[in-house]
């Protein structure tokens, strides 16, 4: 659905290029969890995708024909009129992006689709920040676009609307929409994501499919020991359902004081955050993802 | 390197049913809507393009009256009201930043409306305010403080419609064109103040321009007040030539022109601006 090839991307009187041969592929159906550090270049990436941010661009993007577009960009901003009603919002978005006889019908099904029927009627400047974060995203794929590119979305969210908002990706997903989303947390990712990949140092590292690449790494269990100080010490163990000595011998290879009194220990499987760690190559973007 | 953009918008599958212009009297009404509820959600315009100039002429407008050429209260409020019609100039760039200060601008960028479309959506409402409050101001100088239209009314009316509209459309331009020159909202806004105080001085808004130093004489010239204050000088207290009415707004009509595609030639969805 997009393809994105050796993209560089360099802002206006700035040295060093933020993007240097990024690369990414969206297909139909596909939910792709852009993992970054702060300032790895991930709202970048979908500026420069969209061709929304002044800078020198070179690469490859492509877009496929049957692509109902424009594409739906939800900035990692709040984007709304604060003197218009949540349905006014809707509307004016609405009808720059499609024709005009579908905009009443779509923004119908976006108060539907994202729950926003009590709000319709009120201001911007009325709502909470995670409401406003919900009424943005509506907003920015009012249109029904086969192309999202979500910049961190489920910032200010509460958790029932972050539930609105997973349930909303997973229909997406089904109905076959091709889904970009950006993320700081790798918990957000599992929650949204059907792959992932990691941006760091201007470059792109896919790891293709969450569930593949989890279980993959899963044969690894997981060790934690808590300190006397209340520090936890995390260790990687082979064998989750392994013996006692095997667990001691992970805490002491991770450089824990076999003196010291253990508090607790909790054995369960890797998070993507875990599996991300072990990654020596992505070890650079992952230190930050915290 | 192949590059498809996609600031190009992509086809919408659907089938068409309405012709390309439709699609950007739909960008320009989308945005105009947007803008006029602004504009009277916001009430506070209406104070500066209304209230502020009718306080000052009634303050001023009598001791500037003395001073001028016919003695004409009227004439001065209408000054005041060519004056304060260029907060056009500062309205159309809160219409402009307000992109930035809503952070809605990607969300425009990547829709990729027609760019003259979109400048004349975000334009019109205020034109509007503008070409309203020059008819108030023009209303009240006739009926209430008595200005003369010495060719008859509806002549009259008809020379200052020729006059005031192509005025107010120099004010919308001048902001367009101050919008992509200046990156920052703060010294856009100090910048208009400047704009409306100095070209309605020069340009003999307040102060008929023969009043004036020879220097400012040879300046105003350069302004749309001038022309603008020329013609409805001849049409109120003059013998309202046609000749004098039409050169007059045919400049107008020109320096609107000229300062809208240059501001349209320069405005780039890309470039990013800081709202206050």
């Amino acid at each position: 659905m997009l393809e994105v090839k050796d993209l560089d991307f360099r802002y206006p009187g700035v040295g060093a290029p933020v993007l240097l041969g990024a690369c990414l592929h969206l297909e139909a159906g596909v939910v792709v969890g852009l993992l970054g550090a702060n300032g790895s270049g991930k709202s970048t990436l979908l500026g420069a995708i969209t061709n929304t941010i002044e800078g020198e661009r070179r690469g490859l993007i492509e877009v496929a024909d049957g692509a109902v577009g424009p594409i739906g960009y939800a900035t990692q901003d709040v984007a709304l009129y604060r003197h218009l009603s949540v349905a006014e919002n809707l509307t004016h978005a609405a009808r720059l992006a499609t024709r005009r006889w579908r905009v009443a019908d779509l923004v119908e099904r976006a108060i539907d689709d994202f729950m926003l029927g009590p709000l319709a009627g009120r201001t911007a400047r009325e709502l909470s920040g995670g409401q406003q974060r919900i009424v943005h995203l509506a907003c920015s794929l009012v249109h029904a676009p086969s192309i999202r590119l979500l910049d961190e979305p489920t910032t200010a969210l509460d958790f029932e609307t972050r539930q609105v908002l997973i349930e909303l990706v997973a229909r997406w997903r089904s109905a076959g929409i091709a889904t970009l989303v950006t993320a700081h947390y790798p918990e957000d990712v599992e929650e949204l994501c059907s792959a992932i990949t990691v941006l760091a140092e201007g470059k792109t590292y896919p790891l293709g499919s969450l569930r593949e690449y989890l279980n993959r790494q899963r044969r690894l269990g997981y060790v934690q020991r808590l300190n006397p100080d209340g520090a936890v010490i995390s260790t990687d163990l082979r064998n989750p359902l392994g013996s006692l000595a095997e667990i001691v011998q992970a805490c002491a290879s991770a450089g824990v004081d076999p003196h010291q009194p253990v508090h607790a220990i909790e054995i369960r499987p890797p998070a993507l955050r875990d599996l991300l760690r072990r990654d020596p190559s992505l070890r650079a973007a992952v230190e930050e993802l915290k | 390197m192949i590059f498809r953009s996609p600031l190009v918008p992509l086809r919408d599958s659907s089938p068409s049913t309405q012709p390309a212009g439709h699609e950007l009297i739909t960008v320009v009404g989308t945005f105009a809507l947007t803008e006029w509820r602004a504009l009277v959600r916001g009430r506070f315009p209406f104070v500066w393009f209304l209230v502020l100039p009718a306080v000052a002429s009634a303050i001023l407008g009598p001791a500037l009256a003395e001073v001028g050429r016919g003695g004409a209260t009227g004439r001065v409020t209408i000054g005041f009201g060519i004056m304060f019609c260029y907060m056009t100039v500062n309205y159309v760039g809160r219409a402009l930043y307000r992109e930035f200060d809503a952070h809605t601008w990607r969300r425009t960028a990547t829709a990729a409306p027609a760019r003259c479309g979109y400048l004349a959506g975000k334009c019109l409402a205020v034109l509007g305010v503008g070409i309203m409050q020059l008819t108030v101001f023009v209303v009240f100088a006739v009926t209430v403080l008595g200005l003369p239209l010495h060719v008859g009314l509806l002549t009259g009316l008809a020379q200052l419609a020729l006059i005031l509209v192509p005025f107010a459309l120099t004010g919308v331009a001048v902001g367009a064109l101050m919008f992509t020159l200046i990156r920052r909202a703060e010294v856009f806004f100090s910048l208009t103040y400047l704009v409306l105080l100095l070209l309605a001085a020069i340009g003999g808004a307040l102060v008929p321009s023969p009043q004036l130093p020879r220097w400012a004489q040879v300046l105003g010239w350069f302004t749309p007040h001038y022309w603008a204050m020329r013609a409805i000088d001849q049409t109120t207290l003059g013998d309202g030539r046609w000749s004098v009415v039409l050169e007059s707004s045919a400049l107008l009509v020109l320096f609107a022109v000229v300062v809208g595609v240059i501001a349209l030639a320069r405005f780039d969805f890309r470039k990013e601006r800081y709202s206050v």
